[in-house]
């Protein structure tokens, strides 16, 4: 092959990655780069690194092949009073992106922007945390600031199919000073074509939050593409989680699908996404617990509930009627009356204690006179034994093996079953009761919902009482 | 004192021209080669962006306005030789821009000279580059790396050497299947 033809070559290639356009929003940011730097100095600089360092570690979480998170903000722009006149978003990524003219979040008599008392840097620069990263079909938007005092984060989760990507749900801070609690604003929202951006004004209700407030989410001059490596070209996948391949850590994400299949009291109730069951997602930077995790319907896109921390699967009615936090009244305790081949599981009233973790391991059992033991043996720590403390209805039988059933008596799992479990386990230094852990164990994690359930599952699936109680 | 104010306001104005006259005639280019460097459009907006704030803040460094084109090269240079020392993941894949003016067909030669390219070292990636893409004669590319020509020579012809094995290894795969 002679010389010329590869260097011929070799020009051909690089520039086919030349792309032909200069971003239009690459060009304004590039002439107002004197003003930017006038008015805001070396702290914008000081807050883009931090940025750049956060998307990193996204990147790192996401464990699936993002290629960077390179981010890119604009600053905060400042009045020649001082006083802010909006806050103009544009992040950038491999993955997305996102500029907005300003945002404003109305909750109740208080408004949020994204600044502008904003957050100090040591540095004593304003800014605000951006990333906007994702798989090949699912992804999320973040923004993280500080405003009244409230730690702030917005994040809008992004989806995609072969044809298509839209927002399936924007999630956003209460602005408590504490940082707790969720605004919920149900999609889908924003749908387009692959490869091409939203382009307009948005406003936005909340349909339900933590502490039952009303919020508005405006975004103006909207700009939001997604997906735009092109990486999202198949149908999205559902199905059951796989079983880890030897009793280790998950499978790769790549045999996982898209949205795993989430079991109610009752039984299937629909998917949620994989990037946010298996907590693989990008967001690590919540204060307090993570939003409740969306469930959709099997055309992936029709929200029909949450999976929430302490309460298990709340239909999307119940959950926008009635305020997440507002704990429900307590169960009668224990379980007065056992069936036959019914054992004493250690269960709990619905509403209390647990947190937003989800979990995933083995479970495991044995029986202890007329108690069942159960257990999870985590993926993560192979030697750890956690006792499992069920929401209140559940039931479990000696068939054998052990068998854990639904209120319904519908077999959830049996030991031996890789289960994904959403709860928490109660503060250091708490000693469980002996009905919380009659093995023992030490350790307890009080389960809100069984997410999914893979592996060592009955035939037939419905196991029903012998007599009626 | 006003006089001070005001010739210090002069040199800020003359600043800024100097600036958007720099933006107006690089933009496109650096953009385009941070691209072709970085193999990422979203990384080469992230990248052209800071090499133009670092040109601003060094604006008073720049001697000769008419050196300016190469001076922001070389802090181009410098931003993309940092971005790519730091990454910790490889580009695992790269889809060539479907509007670019060279859409044709990722051909198998193509796909293993990517492959090949993403091997080099940083600093051979970038002598590549410049000299491939932009077209630069040696003493340019010195220029803009920082480095004495003959270094650019030994880079360049190191880096020809790895990518031409590749190349035709490749070229004799797909002759031997038609």
């Amino acid at each position: 092959m002679s010389e010329q033809s590869f260097e011929d070559a070799l020009r051909s290639m690089l520039r086919s990655a030349a792309p032909a356009d200069v971003p239009a929003s690459l060009e304004h940011r590039a002439f107002a780069i004197p003003t930017e730097m006038r008015t805001t100095g070396h702290g914008w600089r000081a807050g883009r690194t931090l940025r750049g360092l956060a998307g990193a570690l996204a990147a790192v979480v996401v464990v699936v092949a993002i290629v960077s998170a390179a981010v890119l903000l604009r600053p905060v722009v400042v009045t020649s009073n001082g006083t802010t006149t909006g806050i103009p978003i544009g992040v950038a990524s491999v993955f997305g992106a996102f500029s907005a003219s300003d945002l404003e979040l109305i909750i109740g008599d208080q408004s949020f922007t994204g600044g502008p008392s904003g957050w100090s840097h040591p540095s004593g620069g304003v800014g605000l945390d951006a990333s906007f990263t994702g798989s090949s079909t699912f992804g999320s938007f973040e923004l993280h600031w500080i405003e009244h005092a409230a730690p702030m984060t917005l994040v809008a989760y992004v989806a995609a199919n072969a044809h298509d990507w839209w927002v399936s749900e924007i999630v956003a801070s209460e602005g408590r000073p504490d940082g707790t609690g969720w605004l919920y604003f149900e999609g889908p929202f924003f749908e387009r074509p692959l490869g091409s951006a939203y382009d307009g004004e948005a406003v936005l209700t909340s349909s339900r939050s933590t502490d039952g407030l009303t919020a508005t989410l405006r975004f103006g001059n909207l700009q939001m593409t997604a997906f735009r490596s092109g990486s999202a070209s198949r149908d999205l996948t559902k199905g059951t989680e796989p079983p880890p391949p030897s009793g280790g850590s998950s499978g790769a994400l790549g045999t996982v699908p898209d949205f795993i299949a989430v079991a109610g009291p009752t039984g299937g109730v629909g998917y949620a996404p994989q990037l946010l069951v298996l907590g693989t997602g990008p967001t690590n930077g919540y204060v307090g617990a993570p939003p409740d995790v969306p469930v959709y319907a099997a055309d992936l896109r029709t929200l029909v509930g949450y999976m929430v921390s302490g309460r298990g699967f709340v239909p999307l009615a119940q959950a926008a009627a009635t305020p997440v936090g507002t704990s429900t009244p307590p169960a009668s305790p224990g379980q007065a009356t056992l069936l036959p081949g019914e054992l004493v599981l250690a269960t709990t009233a619905p509403g209390s204690a647990a947190g937003g973790t989800l979990l995933t391991g083995v479970l495991g059992g044995e029986v202890r006179g007329d108690h069942a033991c159960l257990w999870l043996t985590p993926s993560d720590a192979p030697t750890t034994r956690l006792a499992l403390v069920w929401p209140s209805g559940y039931h479990a039988y000696d068939d054998p093996p052990l068998q854990l059933n639904a209120p319904d008596y519908r077999v959830i799992a049996l030991a031996g079953a890789t289960l994904s479990l959403s709860g928490g386990s109660p503060a250091p230094g708490a000693t469980p009761t002996l009905d919380e852990d009659p093995c023992g164990l030490g350790s307890i994690f009080v389960v809100s919902g069984v997410v999914s359930v893979a592996g060592v599952m009955p035939s037939g699936a419905v196991a029903m009482p012998s007599a009626t109680p | 004192m006003a006089e001070t104010t005001a010739v210090r306001s002069e040199r800020g104005l003359e600043r800024e021209q100097g600036f958007a006259r720099l933006v107006s005639q690089e933009l496109a280019a650096a953009y385009r080669t941070a691209a072709v460097l970085l193999r990422d459009a979203g990384e080469a907006e992230d990248a052209t962006q800071d090499a133009l704030m670092r040109a601003w803040q060094q604006w008073d460094r720049l001697r000769d306005d008419e050196r300016a084109g190469a001076w922001f090269g070389r802090i181009l240079v410098n931003v993309c030789r940092d971005r790519l020392r730091r990454r910790r993941t490889a580009v695992i894949g790269w889809l060539p821009d479907p509007s670019s003016p060279d859409p044709a067909a990722r051909t198998a030669e193509r796909e293993a000279l990517w492959q090949a390219f993403a091997g080099l070292s940083v600093d051979q990636q970038i002598v590549v580059a410049l000299r491939y893409y932009l077209d630069l004669p040696l003493e340019a590319i010195a220029e803009r790396t920082g480095v004495p020509p003959g270094t650019v020579k030994s880079r360049l012809h190191h880096a020809l050497q790895a990518l031409r094995a590749i190349y035709d290894a490749q070229e004799r795969t797909t002759e031997a299947t038609r």
